[in-house]
This record gives C-alpha cells, structure tokens and sequence, in this order.
C-alpha cells in the first residue's frame, strides 16, 4: 500500500500537478480526487495493519461512510475554492486511526521490532502530517483567495508535506522483521476442565 | 519567518490561530510519539531485565539438574561399590584356587553359598535398574505405573494412597510417561517427606489437548508462591528438578490450597496436542 502510495505521488506530482493547463483550470477537482485515492489507500493500510477484529469493521464502515461522502462531495460542489470538509474529516480519521494503531502496539508484549518496522514509520507520518494540516485546510475554504494565508498555508504545508515524504522515505529503507509475538492480544484462551 | 508572515499579514487574527492551532495539534502528536517511544523504551528495558531473571532461573534449573544427576550417580555408584562389590568380593572368596584341595561336601557348600551370593547381586542389580527405569512404566504405561507405586505406598499402612486414571485411552510417548512418573515420583515424595498427611489422590483427565494430572493430599504443603519462592534459592533441590522436567514437558504446573482449606492440590498440565495419533 506504501509503495503504491509513493508512485501515486510522485505520478501526482510530476504529471498532474506540473501540467500547468491542467492545474490552472481543475486543480481543487483533482485535490478532491487525490483526497479520495488517499483516503482509499490509507484506509487499506490501516484495515491490514490494525489487529482488533472489532477496529477493522470499525475502518470497513468509516471507510464505507466517509468514502460515500467524498465521492458525493466532488459531484456536489463547484470545485471553486479548497473544500475544507472532506480533506478534514480525512485528517481526523487518520488521526484516530493512528492513535489507536499505536495504542495496539503500546499492549504489544514484543516492541522488539517496533522501531524497525517501516509501518510505524508510515503511521508516525501519517500522524505528523493529519495533526499539522488539519487547522490549514480547515481555514483553506475561506481563506485559499486570501495571499497572505496562502503564504502561511504554504509555510505550514510544505514543510510538512517535505516531512511526511521523508519520513515515508525512511519507512520505505526500514526491513520488517515478522516476529511472533509472545503473548498476542487476541489470542483465543482455552479453558480448563 | 512564519511569525513574520503572521504579524505582516492582513487577516492576523486567522494567521495566528492557523499558527497556533497547527503548533498544538503538531505538539500533541509530537508529545504522543514521543511518550510511545518513552514507553517502549522502558517495555524492552522492563523485557531485558525479566529475561535476565528467567537466564537466572535456568542457570538455578540447570545446576539443579546437574547436582540431581551427580547425587544419582553418586548413589549408583555407593550402590554398586558398597553393596554389589563386597557380594561379589566375597563370592570370589568362596571361588578361591584352594577350593579344588577342599574335600567335595566344602567345595559344594562353597559354590551353593556363592550362588546365593551371586542371586542376590543379580536382584541388587535388578532393583538399581529399577529405580533407573521402572519396569511397569516400560511395559505397562504410567496409570499401571502410579498404581504400582501408590499400592506399595498404601502397603506400608502409613498412608492410603489411590489414583484413578479417567481419560487414558492410550499411552503418551515414552518419553513423556518417565518425565510426568518422575514429576508425579518426587510430589509424592516430598509428601511422604514433609507433609505428614493421611491420603494422597491423584487423578487424570484429558481435555482441550492437554492431559491433567491433579493431586491431592491433607497434609502440610506448599502454594504457587512458596514454589516459585523456592525455585528461586538454593535450596528445594528436587521442586527444581519437578520446574525442569515440567519445563522439558512444556507443562505448567500449579500449586494450590483447596478453598475449603482442607487439602493441597498439585495440577499439572502438559499439552499433548497429537494425543490421538499417539499409538
């Protein structure tokens, strides 16, 4: 999912956003669009990385919901100006997505591997950047006309963006070792007789 | 430069709530991998410091076992050297070279009395075999190995032993069956030792695949934390020998007090997950 994340990205960058014609006449369609690729790919890897059986329907409804809701946003709204709620929600989902995901690895009898595996490095990503842009793009819809905030959105953004990319760089160099926990959380215990 | 942009700005008041509003929220999730980081650091620290405790406690079972088979040995050989040794010394006394200048009734006494003598090293030598291997054990598998012993046990008159076998359609492998005899050999034991009780029970069953066996007795006995206390010093040579060979069984065992307070009771479950195919 990481990997197709990257190539998602560096196709994003290198040929959408750089076409000028292209980005002049539906650069917020094609952010809408984005959002939606990487709501839909992060939500994957979340719904592969978390355990809980009960979280992973929880990711499959949310992600069932909020993805019904950005498809109908891109058809609903003008594409005018940023559209602050759907790049929102998705930040905040990512957010708890994340938390919890830690927070699963915090009950891990094993952290052994945890700082070798590239996922926690995709989550520490995911987390710097959903926390750092939620303010942005909620003011974005407002404000993106205004040069002033495009100057501090851009400040705060890039910055960020530069970040995640890196961190995810480094996931990407990181070798997964698959140990087997000592006493996995949800394991099945059998009773005496 | 931010702060700059922020101050130089024409809509100040949203530029610095996006500032502030971004630096909270990067601070808070900063402070949360942070504390993730913290907290895993001190899990590993915690993990080493318990896995040297359990390296310990190997090295204590390690030793244990090595002392066991000294003293084993060193009983073999007192066995053999003061009881198998003096037989046959004074068995070749009778068989000397002046028995052929004997007279004939001599000769014959002498090689009568050195057949008893000889009969009664080969039983010598039986009964070290024995205590090595149980035949019954061998042959007959453990329920008719437990009962072996619990009668000779009950036979004495001291205690009334008994064992009742619910769930042994077959025998475990032969290996197994020595290991949980030998468990089964120092609990009883111990008891028989320490514990001054007037019955010993021990039952088995089959379940979930792992096979059970409990014992029971009135006596004086010990709970969970004595055991483990006790595995941890130097002493309780033979409750490290049972944590070894519950260890090589990949058994847990559990010491308790009956709720009535009445009884000990010593479970012991291995996890014989091919019990079926076991023929």
């Amino acid at each position: 999912v990481v990997f197709f994340l990257a190539i998602y990205l560096i196709f994003f960058n290198f040929f959408v956003l750089s076409n000028v014609q292209l980005r002049n006449q539906h650069y917020y369609l094609i952010i809408s669009i984005s959002t939606i690729v990487e709501f839909a790919a992060l939500s994957l890897l979340f719904y592969n990385i978390i355990e809980s059986p009960v979280f992973k329907k929880i990711i499959f409804a949310v992600a069932f919901l909020a993805g019904g809701f950005l498809i109908y946003s891109i058809f609903t709204t003008l594409h005018e100006t940023f559209d602050s709620v759907p790049s929102a929600i998705t930040s905040l989902i990512f957010l708890v997505y994340s938390i919890y995901y830690l927070f699963e690895r915090m009950k891990d009898s094993n952290p052994l591997n945890l700082f070798s595996s590239p996922v926690f490095w995709v989550v520490v990503g995911i987390i710097i950047y959903s926390a750092g842009t939620f303010f942005p793009f909620i003011y974005a819809k407002n404000y993106m006309k205004e040069d002033d905030f495009v100057d501090v959105y851009d400040l705060i953004h890039d910055p960020l963006y530069i970040i995640k990319n890196l961190i995810f760089s480094f996931a990407m160099l990181q070798k997964d070792k698959p140990v087997k926990a000592l006493y996995p959380v949800y394991k099945k215990t059998k009773t005496k007789p | 430069m931010i702060l700059l942009q922020i101050l130089q700005s024409r809509i100040p008041s949203v530029s610095s709530a996006l500032f502030f509003g971004t630096m909270g929220m990067l601070a808070l999730a900063i402070g949360l991998i942070v504390f993730i980081v913290f907290h895993q650091r001190r899990v590993i620290r915690y993990q080493g410091q318990l896995q040297e405790l359990e390296e310990e406690q190997q090295k204590l079972l390690l030793n244990a076992s090595i002392r066991w088979q000294e003293e084993e040995r060193q009983r073999i050989a007192a066995d053999l050297h003061d009881d198998a040794g003096p037989l046959l010394a004074t068995a070749r006394l009778y068989l000397n070279e002046n028995l052929v200048h004997q007279d004939i009734n001599t000769q014959l006494q002498s090689i009568y009395n050195a057949k008893q003598i000889i009969d009664d090293t080969i039983q010598l030598i039986r009964n070290i075999s024995h205590s090595l291997m149980p035949p019954t054990l061998k042959n007959f598998g453990l329920e008719s190995a437990v009962n072996d012993l619990f009668q000779k046990i009950s036979g004495s008159g001291v205690v009334n032993a008994s064992c009742r076998f619910h769930d042994y359609r077959q025998r475990l492998r032969p290996e197994q069956e020595l290991l949980i005899f030998r468990v089964i050999q120092e609990l009883v034991n111990n008891i028989l030792k320490h514990s001054s009780s007037s019955f010993i029970h021990v039952t088995q069953n089959y379940s979930e695949e792992s096979f059970f066996i409990r014992l029971h007795h009135d006596g004086r006995g010990i709970t969970q934390t004595d055991f483990d206390r006790l595995n941890k010093s130097a002493a309780g040579l033979g409750l490290k020998n049972i944590q070894s060979r519950a260890k090589v069984l990949q058994a847990k065992i559990e010491f308790e007090r009956d709720l009535s307070q009445t009884y000990f009771k010593v479970t012991l479950e291995v996890p014989v997950e091919d019990y079926e195919l076991i023929q």
